[in-house]
């Protein structure tokens, strides 16, 4: 069976510039996939392609098996897009918005009314509904942005960066908003350099870098490609001669600290790394040594887009 | 489809644009204030229409009261755009008072006052023959002095403008006025003045029964010129309106709707031809009612005029909206446009008086065609249709032209 998005093989040159080379992946429907990338690793270039606002120099997008064509507009009917920037009538009340963009979606009548009344209160703006969005806040703005895209009940729902320059408590009821379409059935493409939130929102993750696609799987697979490390601070420089620790750990020196570090690329097997980390600590304990702190690196994106580039994600 | 889609964008940009004041301003109130302000200027405010719908109103103040003075006056009532009234004089022989009719100006329900001095006709007979049959010759170095006239400007109505058209029309009368004198001593202008009759009594034509309402001529020109001149403002509002939707976002997000960018351009377009069609109504009809201004013999030719003017100035406003990139271009280009093409098109200076040149060059710009329509319409007695819907013709070849343009930029920047 065809999966809900097919994008094969995209490409994007500005003059020497390749913004998108060859990115290729699926999107199976009601999925959340993310697209995980620093700021111009091409991803907003990609999210512009897939949904017809932006011609690619090379390859094409499938929506439920049909091709997406940037000439035949009712192929976007399907389909919702929350834009990096705010894209909202500040002139305009929300319901006025909620309403102009419904009726571009062929939604009209007592449906559109009711179907604006449902969004507002699935984005908490109710009771703003009725002022102009001049007067609303940055979050608020952010959350009806999203209200706007979802209005038609898209079957693919592409966000871009939908949580740029929002406030926590905004921030929190959006990712909420995403999940809970994601559960009802709509598939996801979230594309954010927060890898925080794609890996709370989203199941698979691609990882991009300078327009090329780095990685791509399911989350818990591309979190096995890093180990788990535990750090253990002596207090002190020196170490006696004939201490001996398990064979991963090591031994080194931070500043005028000595510190254990070892690693476990099995983060499953939980009594391993029990049994290590007692062994070391009652080795430690034997030569009078103590630990003045230990500490933990979980697996997560940032450190595996760190090992897969060489630079942080923020960089 | 195409029409529904474009008709919600168009409903949502009415809205916009009925929230914003500044576009209202530009667009209605502005030209309203500028025509007041040049139609004040000139002194034709709706409170002497009466007087300015006669055009010029001479006072003819008669201290000769000879054949040839009756005559003058005659002939000079006898121009169409001219009326004539008797001054009261109370008593003739009275230096006085001729001092005082030579010498204060005329009240303000006359533009201008002739005064015939006593001496009017001897003098006339005293003239060489020479002098006779030239009286541009005879009035040359001295003026109307020379043959003992005098001509006197109203205070608001000395331009002088008026007072070489009311000398002209002075000189022009005196050389039918004088054709019995003169034939008196050359024979061949014996049948000439014989001939020379003065078309109407002078005394009963202050009122010509019949004439058509040509209303008042200054605002003939002037509403209209800047009516036209404000419509194509729309220019600069579109730009900024498109600009703000690029800027907002909104224009990609009609753009990944599922709807055709046809359809967002006309969308787009529309709302601002009905307000530069509902701009120009409140224009002509503000012209009527404050400035009486007349909508000529057949005010039906308003529409087309009116419609093909903003179809060509909205479609101007589209290409402009898709080549401008920023708010900077939109306001220094947009009114190097605007200004530019209202001066060479003869909105802010009538094209009549333009070098042959500069009236061929004017015809490269849309406002040119819609100023002839609107001239030929109102300031004719007999309207040519055939001339007004050729300045249509043209108006909708500029606006399709426009619009492709507009439409291929639309198409290549998304």
């Amino acid at each position: 069976m065809a999966p809900l998005l097919a994008v094969d093989n995209l490409v994007k040159k500005y003059g020497d510039l390749t913004a998108v080379d060859l990115l290729s992946f699926d999107v199976e429907a009601g999925e959340a996939f993310g697209l995980l990338g620093p700021n111009g690793a091409g991803k907003s270039t990609a999210m512009m392609m897939i949904c017809g606002l932006l011609a690619a120099d090379y390859g094409e997008v499938r929506l439920e098996g049909r091709r997406l064509d940037r000439t035949r507009p009712e192929s976007r009917q399907r389909m919702g897009v929350v834009p990096q920037d705010l894209a909202i009538y500040p002139d305009l009340s929300a319901r006025e918005n909620l309403l102009f963009f419904g009726s571009l979606y062929h939604l009209s009548g007592s449906k559109l009314r009711r179907k604006v009344d449902e969004v507002l209160e699935q984005v908490g703006l109710t009771a703003r509904a009725d002022d102009l969005t001049d007067t609303f806040s940055g979050g608020m703005k952010r959350r009806l942005n999203f209200a706007a895209a979802v209005m038609h009940d898209p079957v693919l729902l592409i966000l871009d960066e939908p949580t740029v320059g929002v406030d926590p408590q905004s921030r929190a009821h959006l990712i909420e908003c995403i999940r809970s379409l994601q559960q009802s059935g709509t598939a996801i493409i979230y594309a954010s350099h927060y890898m925080e939130e794609v890996q709370i929102v989203c199941t698979r993750a691609a990882i991009m870098d300078h327009g090329k696609l780095l990685a791509c799987d399911t989350i818990p697979q591309l979190l096995k490609q890093i180990p788990f490390e535990v750090e253990l601070r002596l207090g002190q420089s020196r170490v006696p001669e004939g201490l001996s620790l398990d064979t991963s750990a090591r031994i080194e020196l931070d500043g005028d600290e000595a510190v254990v570090r070892f690693s476990t690329q099995d983060q499953s097997c939980e009594l391993a790394l029990n049994r290590d980390v007692t062994n070391i600590l009652t080795a430690l304990e034997q030569h009078s040594i103590s630990v003045r702190s230990i500490r933990t690196h979980e697996p997560n994106l940032e450190r595996l887009f760190l090992k897969l580039t060489g630079h942080r994600l923020r960089d | 489809m195409i029409s529904t889609d474009a008709f919600k964008i168009t409903l949502k940009d009415l809205r916009l644009l009925s929230r914003d004041r500044r576009a209202l301003v530009i667009l209605v109130a502005m030209p309203m204030v500028i025509i007041a302000i040049v139609g004040s200027s000139t002194g034709r405010l709706r409170d002497n229409r009466e007087q300015s719908r006669q055009g010029l109103t001479i006072e003819v103040a008669d201290f000769n009261q000879s054949e040839t003075s009756r005559r003058l006056a005659g002939f000079l009532a006898s121009y169409d755009s001219v009326k004539v009234r008797r001054a009261e004089i109370s008593n003739r022989s009275d230096a006085k008072v001729l001092e005082r009719f030579s010498v204060e100006r005329p009240t303000d329900e006359n533009d201008m006052r002739l005064v015939i001095r006593p001496g009017f006709e001897s003098r006339i007979r005293e003239l060489s023959t020479t002098l006779l049959t030239s009286p541009d010759e005879s009035t040359r170095k001295e003026g109307l002095a020379n043959v003992n006239l005098a001509l006197i400007s109203n205070e608001t109505a000395a331009d002088p403008m008026m007072e070489g058209l009311a000398k002209s029309l002075v000189k022009l009368s005196l050389q039918n006025a004088i054709l019995p004198i003169l034939a008196e001593k050359v024979p061949s202008f014996r049948g000439a003045a014989r001939d020379s009759v003065i078309p109407v009594a002078w005394e009963t034509a202050a009122v010509k029964a019949g004439t058509p309402d040509t209303g008042n001529r200054v605002y003939q020109f002037f509403i209209p010129s800047y009516t036209v001149m404000f419509v194509f403002f729309l220019v600069n509002i579109m730009g900024r309106s498109f600009l703000s939707e690029r800027d907002l976002g909104t224009l990609g997000r009609l753009r990944i709707a599922p709807i055709s960018s046809t359809a967002i351009l006309i969308g787009k377009t529309l709302p601002f031809f009905i307000l530069s069609l509902a701009q120009t109504i409140i224009l002509m009809i503000s012209g009527r009612l404050l400035f009486g201004m007349s909508w000529g013999p057949q005010p039906w030719l308003l529409l087309p005029i009116m419609f093909c003017t903003s179809a060509a100035a909205t479609a101007l406003g589209l290409m402009f909206s898709t080549l401008a990139k920023t708010e900077s271009q939109v306001s220094s280009v947009g009114n190097l446009i605007l200004l530019s093409s209202a001066g060479i098109s003869g909105c802010l200076v009538p094209r009549a008086w333009m070098p042959p040149l500069s009236q061929k060059i004017s015809l490269l710009t849309p406002h040119a065609w819609a100023l002839d329509a609107y001239s030929e319409l109102l300031t004719k007695e007999m309207p040519s249709i055939a001339a007004i819907g050729q300045s249509c013709g043209m108006l909708l070849l500029f606006s399709a032209v426009f619009y492709v343009v507009g439409l291929y930029r639309f198409r290549a920047d998304g």
